[in-house]
């Protein structure tokens, strides 16, 4: 788990780099529920094109929650509803979010009888299993989320890898065949590895989706998914240029509670830049009255969009980002030091530098308010404004020379360069001399990850896989899977504290989840309050939307894309 | 523009043909006479008094171009508050966005790095492209030969694509201001000497023919001493005016960089990095795209003009079509 963790980490931070999302909660203006009717055609345009359609290859917010609500089905997912609600997974191809032992190793699930392929035939637990054993097929199914290597009960190699690749090479299939037991088509078990507490939660990735083996084409099925969902792909479809989605006559509705599918066909298309995307919204002529997009506004269009005439089409939306500063502990090794940045800085003024209230609000901890794993925390008592001077006094008493040296890497735009401006400011009140450093933003994560190129003071944004702190502290905090000679991986504090990591472990194996969120909420407010964490800003996205597209949502569980499961057109 | 400046510069040496007055006072009385051209040299005055200024000013603490103000930007989308992008009696032309740090501070702090970094840039120029000129023209043969043919080669890169192309191999990652400011006056003068060297030489093949050169020869006069004291006094005229035409192509060089990213780091402004940031203001804070608009436009559009002038000046002829 903590290797393919870290993996999924990086993508994760990633994806946001390109998309990042949407904001808590839904603004009041939208046009919500009611009104909904079936018909009509619906545009998707997107500037970023859907890389994977490929379940088991899928990894990035806006494709998973396209496909999941449209031609991939899952055992559990994540609830058509605003907010923070969208965490609380439901039932999909299951009956219920499953049955699990004591010791969270073992979990079985029902499927519904009524669940179709888009040829009439049903989901069954084999399908499932086919699909899942895909991910192990790591040549030809690339770039997708790895938890299933890692969680399955697959005996390892020497290593350390699961012994099974595939079902194309089979090396391993006896192995793999035990790990998921099919004792009726209608039922399926999970035999794991260790206790995974939320692996309901897991399941909710489209990585964990059915494939019918007789309609497996490899690499090929990226652009031939096999619908099991409402619709289905008409025709072919093109990775770069999108395609078109029409009604899949064999799903049945009573069998689905979460897809509305009111549009009778989907047609994507992508290429544009995020600038033109808006700008066509904008306009709002000819089909883009029918489109909505997963592009979310650049800063630009933030004021145009959430003001004046268009106030009615827009949204903003808790996308599930935090913004946070690492404090290198290898370069800061006095606590007191790095506690001082963390009271000197201003997170008002930072939100203020990303566009104030519409870009998100000022955060306390690395785990997400729309988490179960959040706590509200204040751990220096100095409010979201922080203080320079109580700062300034912490700094003097620390007997380190002041000024104190430091510098800040942060990816370079000239939104960070404000933001920058101001932490620089407030540091420099406090006793620092802080040098600003901005990087090339295509580079960024791999320089600030070099234990050789990396500083004192580091920027990051990361965004959790699921619901659930497994997704935030391990693959950020815990050292033993992130630091190698040549790289910090996502741990950019180069932080590996010997408690941290057995907390870490402890919480890993406990089988009661809500125990096990409140075990990540105690460990995150370790890091910040030890000062190698410093919370900066829980982001939001804004979106625009067509004049006839109806029953708008922002799905905060899938980054804050546009829920296309009750998105329906005039 | 290379034959225009040719064109303009060519026969320049008629100019001190008038009796009894120097070719300067004869340059000066005309110059007084355009008013266009006194009034862009009036500005071309106040703005480097301004930029000489802005230095000075911040170590009185008059002008602040880096303090941050979060609270003056409040608006949707951390526009400045009220209108005019904020404008009052401490901040006459606004506030940045999101950050809120003084407008007319940053531009003229902007001003000042921008005309360090043109002035230095169009010295360096005039040194090699003069040099190179002189020595071509005087020398002829292969000398000529082989140094036009170095200046073809140089005129042949295009000289933005240059600077953006070098800049990883000598900025470094992250690039550091003071190795920004070496690099982009190295780099400009580099490529914009071979305009000037082109200029210069055309005007010493036919100087090095007239008699006042040739006596100095034939008194003993070493090839040194002719180019210095001979040929070179003689083109201050086209240096000039040369000189006046390239700085403000410099400044608006260095604005096209900093929007491909090769600046200096925050907070530190120029004129290109604070009409970056401005430029997707451009419906929501008009205003503080126009105020280093107009800096930059007023900085060209002056030095133009003046270079116009001065070679209308210096050559009457030219100044008559």
């Amino acid at each position: 788990m903590r290797r393919l963790a870290s993996a999924a980490a990086i993508v994760a931070v990633l994806v946001l780099a390109a998309c990042t999302g949407n904001g808590g909660g839904k603004a009041q203006h939208g046009n919500p529920g009611g009104g909904q009717q079936k018909g009509g055609t619906l545009y998707v345009n997107a500037a970023r094109a859907f890389t994977h359609l490929d379940p088991q290859r899928d990894y990035y917010g806006d494709i998973i929650d396209f496909e999941s609500r449209t031609i991939v089905r899952t055992l559990t997912t994540f609830p058509a509803v605003e907010g923070a609600a969208s965490t609380d997974v439901v039932p999909d191809v299951a009956t219920d979010t499953g049955t699990r032992s004591a010791d969270a190793k073992t979990w079985t699930f029902t499927l519904k009888p009524d669940v179709k392929w888009q040829d009439g035939k049903p989901v069954t637990c084999a399908d499932f299993k086919y699909g899942i054993s895909r991910t192990f097929a790591q040549d030809v199914i690339s770039n997708g989320p790895s938890y299933a290597l890692d969680y399955l009960n697959i005996p390892r190699d020497d290593s350390g890898q699961a012994a099974y690749n595939g079902p194309y090479k089979k090396q391993g299939q006896a192995a793999f065949d035990k790990s998921i037991d099919c004792p009726s088509p209608n039922k399926i078990v999970f035999h794991l590895r260790h206790p995974v507490a939320d692996f309901y939660q897991t399941l909710t990735m489209p990585a964990f989706a059915a494939v019918r083996q007789d309609k497996d084409t490899g690499p090929k099925y990226d652009a031939e998914v096999f619908s099991d969902g409402p619709y289905m792909i008409q025709g072919s479809w093109d990775l770069r240029r999108g395609g078109t989605l029409v009604r899949n006559p064999n799903w049945v509705p009573s069998s689905d509670n979460v897809r509305k599918a009111y549009p009778d066909k989907i047609v994507t298309t992508f290429g544009d830049t995020a600038e033109t995307v808006y700008q066509k919204l904008e306009a709002d002529n000819g089909t883009q009255k029918n489109t909505v997009t997963t592009t979310n506004g650049p800063p630009a269009a933030v004021a145009t969009v959430l003001s004046g005439p268009m106030q009615g089409r827009s949204e903003s939306v808790n996308d599930g980002f935090i913004h946070y500063l690492s404090v290198n502990v290898d370069k800061v090794p006095n606590k007191q030091v790095r506690q001082a940045i963390a009271m000197a800085v201003d997170r008002t003024a930072y939100v203020t530098a990303w566009g104030g209230s519409a870009a998100g609000s000022p955060a306390n901890s690395l785990i997400s308010p729309l988490l179960k794993a959040y706590t509200k925390y204040d751990p220096f008592g100095v409010g979201d404004k922080g203080n320079p001077d109580k700062a300034k006094a912490v700094m003097q008493a620390s007997g380190v020379h002041l000024p104190y040296p430091i510098t800040f890497e942060y990816s370079k735009d000239a939104t960070q360069d404000k933001a920058a401006t101001n932490l620089k400011a407030e540091l420099e009140k406090a006793g620092f001399k802080v040098t600003l450093d901005g990087l090339n933003p295509d580079t960024y994560y791999d320089v600030i990850a070099n234990p050789s190129q990396t500083s004192e003071l580091t920027w990051a944004r990361w965004a959790s896989d699921w619901p659930s702190g497994s997704t935030v502290i391990p693959p950020l905090m815990d050292g033993r899977q992130n630091i190698s000679k040549t790289t910090l991986g996502n741990d950019y504090a180069a932080y590996n504290d010997p408690t941290t990591n057995q907390a870490i472990d402890t919480a890993l194996s406990l089988t009661d989840a809500a125990a096990q969120q409140q075990a990540w909420s105690a460990l995150d407010q370790r890091v910040v309050k030890d000062g190698v964490i410093i919370p900066m800003m829980a982001s939001k996205s804004v979106y625009l939307y067509g004049s006839n597209v109806k029953g708008f949502l922002l799905n905060a569980a899938y980054g804050g894309f546009v829920d296309l499961a009750v998105v329906a057109v005039q | 523009m290379i034959t225009e400046i040719e064109d303009v510069l060519g026969d320049h040496v008629t100019a001190g043909a008038i009796e009894g007055r120097s070719p300067g006072s004869v340059t000066w009385q005309r110059l007084r006479r355009d008013r266009i051209t006194m009034a862009s040299l009036a500005v071309v005055v106040l703005l480097a008094l301004l930029a000489i200024a802005a230095p000075i000013l911040r170590a009185l603490h008059v002008i602040d171009p880096d303090t941050p103000h979060p609270e003056l930007v409040q608006g949707l989308g951390s526009v400045p508050t009220g209108p005019f992008s904020g404008a009052s009696a401490e901040h006459w032309l606004g506030v940045v966005p999101g950050v809120g740090q003084d407008v007319l501070s940053r531009v003229l702090f902007g001003l000042t790095f921008d005309f360090t970094i043109a002035a230095a840039a169009t010295a360096l120029t005039v040194l090699i492209g003069t040099t190179v000129g002189l020595v071509s023209g005087y020398y002829g043969r292969w000398v000529d030969a082989s140094l036009s043919r170095v200046t073809d080669l140089v005129l042949a890169f295009p000289q933005l694509l240059m600077l953006i192309a070098l800049s990883p191999l000598f900025l470094g990652q992250p690039p550091r201001n003071t190795r920004v400011v070496v690099y982009l006056i190295v780099v400009l003068a580099l490529f914009g000497w071979p305009y000037l060297a082109r200029v210069i030489r055309s005007e010493v093949l036919s100087l090095r023919e007239l008699e006042y050169v040739t006596a100095a020869r034939s008194l003993g006069a070493g090839p040194v001493r002719i180019l210095v004291r001979e040929l070179l006094p003689a083109l201050r005229g086209p240096i000039l005016v040369y000189a006046t035409i390239v700085l403000p192509t410099y400044v608006s060089a260095e604005a096209a960089l900093a929007y491909l990213g090769i600046s200096l780091q925050p907070p530190f402004p120029t004129l290109g990095t604070v009409l970056n940031d401005a430029l997707p203001y451009v419906t929501s804070d008009t205003t503080y795209l126009l105020v280093p608009g107009v800096a930059l436009v007023l900085v060209v559009l002056a030095f133009n003009l003046l270079g116009d002038g001065l070679a209308d000046a210096m050559n009457p002829r030219s100044g008559q079509m």
